[in-house]
């Protein structure tokens, strides 16, 4: 994967702001994203990924702040708009045409001649593992077919950005890895765009991530990066088999001392520390003087969505 | 040319929704032969109601019965299938009557004096007394003004052969352009054949807000495309259909007895302009619309003017507002259908030609560009420009 350098922006995104009456959904959001990245873009449900990505695209109308794509302004009626391709989130096509018609009918609506867009969607349609249902009517193919027909439908014009809002959403296990794979092969010939809620796919895929939340930019970074920043250490994941909810509060506290990250979840004490195994005994002691009883006990390194929770917090959104 | 790639692909969509526009393009001919079973099959018949209270003149005088005169020359009027036009029943009750009249199970009802037959006797004499006779019925009952007219001619009729008085007047009746030959089907057909267009105004937003709904039209505001591009390409596929409807309607009618006196091609002309203009309107429709389900409500609205204040299902009073260059305007002139059923009945039951019709083509013409130019501009406020 080619990484941008500060110097390639291809989208900068400066004090952006998009209000519902009382409800700010972007919150002065500020960007910049290079050429041949791929960028992640995590929050939350209602977080204000969604609205930060049409206003990208020219869906929404900012009410302040700018876009600006390879440096052009975004407008209703600019160029700037059709250099970005966009792959929404629910599955958006033409149910009584077939594949190939409606890859041509989008290519000729970006300026394409018809020839070349039809030679395009061929090749797309190729690398989707969907050619032999080139003649297909698109309402007739299956699920996850759909999904990479409205994946490659984004593509046709050969756009420089590419904006992908959650494209692993409702793929099975095959059609994931191709997605996943072909996401690859874009970066760095593009950038590339991306809205996730899967934590692993962003952290195996993006050169950087943003996590925003309430509408405001929490942290940009490598996924490295802000494993690294949310604390030292690993986690440990002790499951208490006779655990009741009331004693959380005392759990909690009395592992302050021990860890720099204390959290219940589903029964299960997540601690984060470093120097994990010397520190065992004494955790395992301290949840015998809670009268817990110990199950499994697991370790790993820190992830991402332990740095999306950490930031986001766990309570349950909208 | 994204016109022309728009209306390739909407072309496609129609003809793949095959069932959708097989009954777009069969509703207007049902229609037709539905209209055409109620007027043709069934004989037109008025029912006169008689209360017949004339007394035989004294003995001595004369045996006439004048009532009952009155009653056999209402039983001999005939339609021109020879069918008897005004059934007369026999009930008695005022009671029974007065409720069949407010049920419009009768036309009209005729009372006739107990002093009928003496005063038509003396009226033969040369007495300047008239007799007289009373009618009833509801005025908002149509068949009430028809019967009436009957009832009156055979009571003159009646008179005349008692009195052996001849009429003092004559009467000439003179028919415009084909219009004595034409019965209630064929008066019907230029109304229905606009029916038929109005009833695209559905259709053609639906279409439209399909795209709406499926958020395709989000893809497309993507592209460099332009809303004219669209709603171009996408109201021209409507205007074939329509013009497919118009046909399928107008050859059922002539396959039911229907026969234009006029030229055909100028009747599909304004048929073309009038399609373009109810598609103008569904542009409208669908710009205030986000789901199909919209369509039906806020359609209704547009729907209900076009059918019932054009003249398209039946004549309406102008309520005329203004005159310009000596023509008088009328409230139902902002309908384009207004104009098109004046001009098809023009063409098609007076022969008349395009000079006979040009005030109602420019009207139409202009029409359709201010509902499209409403329509565009709503559509791309509504569902075209980011917001």
């Amino acid at each position: 994967m080619v990484k941008g350098t500060a110097g390639d922006i291809v989208l900068r995104i400066s004090g952006l702001v998009k209000r519902y009456k009382e409800l700010t959904a972007v919150d002065n959001l500020s960007l910049e994203i290079y050429r041949g990245e791929v960028f992640g873009f995590l929050g939350p449900n209602g977080a204000g990924k969604t609205t930060a990505i049409q206003m990208m695209t020219g869906i929404l109308k900012p009410d302040a702040g700018e876009i600006f794509i390879q440096g052009e302004k975004l407008t209703d009626h600019g160029k700037a708009k059709s250099k970005v391709g966009v792959c929404p989130q629910s599955i958006v096509i033409w149910n009584k045409m077939t594949c190939i018609e409606q890859l041509e009918f989008v290519g000729t609506m970006y300026d394409i001649p018809a020839k070349i867009a039809h030679e395009r969607g061929i090749q797309l349609l190729a690398d989707m593992g969907l050619l032999e249902k080139q003649n297909k009517l698109a309402g007739t193919l299956s699920g996850g077919m759909q999904r990479r027909l409205n994946l490659i439908i984004g593509l046709i014009h050969d756009p420089d950005i590419i904006v992908l809002d959650e494209p692993e959403a409702g793929l099975d296990p095959q059609s994931r890895v191709l997605v996943r794979d072909y996401i690859k092969t874009l970066a760095g010939k593009k950038t590339v765009i991306l809205t996730t809620h899967n934590m692993d796919e962003a952290d195996r895929v993006c050169n950087r991530i943003a996590i925003i939340d309430h509408g405001k930019l929490l942290l940009v970074d490598t996924p490295e990066n802000l494993k690294k920043g949310t604390g030292e250490g690993d986690i440990f994941e002790i499951s208490m088999n006779n655990f009741s909810g009331s004693q959380s509060a005392s759990i909690i506290s009395s592992f302050k001392t021990l860890a720099e990250f204390v959290s219940i979840s589903n029964n299960t004490l997540l601690l984060r520390t470093t120097n994990i195994l010397e520190k065992l005994p004494a955790i395992l002691d301290l949840l015998k003087q809670q009268s817990i009883s110990t199950g499994e006990i697991r370790f790993r390194e820190n992830t991402l969505e332990d740095v999306f929770i950490n930031l986001t917090g766990r309570s349950l959104r909208e | 040319m994204k016109t022309l790639y728009v209306f390739k692909k909407s072309l496609v969509e129609q003809v793949r929704d095959y069932w959708a526009l097989l009954l777009t393009l069969s509703a207007a001919p049902f229609f037709v032969v539905l209209y055409w079973a109620m007027t043709i099959t069934t004989p037109k018949v008025y029912t006169v109601e008689v209360l017949n209270n004339d007394k035989i003149v004294p003995a001595g005088v004369t045996s006439a019965m004048h009532g009952n005169e009155l009653l056999q020359t209402i039983k001999t009027y005939k339609d021109a299938s020879g069918n008897q036009l005004m059934l007369v029943p026999e009930t008695h009750d005022k009671n029974t009557i007065l409720e069949n009249l407010q049920e419009r199970k009768s036309a009209v009802l005729l009372e006739i004096p107990e002093n009928f037959s003496v005063m038509v006797e003396a009226c033969k004499r040369g007495d300047t007394n008239k007799p007289v006779i009373k009618v009833s019925g509801d005025m908002m009952n149509p068949q009430y003004s028809i019967a009436i007219i009957y009832v009156i001619g055979a009571y003159e009729e009646m008179l005349m052969q008692a009195t052996g008085r001849e009429r003092f007047y004559t009467f000439q009746e003179e028919f415009i352009g084909s219009s004595g030959d034409v019965n209630d089907f064929t008066a019907s057909v230029p109304g229905l054949i606009i029916f038929s267009i109005i009833m695209m105004l559905s259709t053609a937003a639906l279409s439209i807000v399909r795209e709406i709904e499926n958020k395709t039209i989000t893809r497309l505001q993507l592209t460099r495309m332009s809303a004219l591009d669209y709603l171009s390409g996408m109201s021209l596929t409507q205007i074939i259909v329509s013009i497919l409807s118009v046909i399928a309607t107008f050859y059922t009618a002539v396959a039911l007895g229907f026969t234009a006196h006029g030229s055909i091609l100028l009747a599909i002309l304004v048929c073309i302009l009038t399609a373009k203009s109810i598609v103008g309107v569904g542009l409208i429709v669908a710009s205030l619309s986000k789901t199909s389900g919209n369509v039906l409500t806020v359609g209704v609205f547009p729907l209900f003017l076009l059918m019932w204040f054009t003249g398209a299902m039946y004549p309406l009073p102008r309520a005329e507002l203004f005159t310009i260059a000596g023509r008088q305007i009328a409230l139902n002139d902002v309908l384009s259908p207004s104009h098109a059923v004046i001009a098809l009945n023009k063409v098609l039951i007076h022969g008349a030609g395009f000079s006979d019709i040009l005030f109602e083509m420019a009207a139409i013409i202009f029409l359709t560009v201010v509902y499209f130019l409403l329509g565009l501009a709503l559509f791309r406020k509504m569902h075209f420009e980011a917001k």
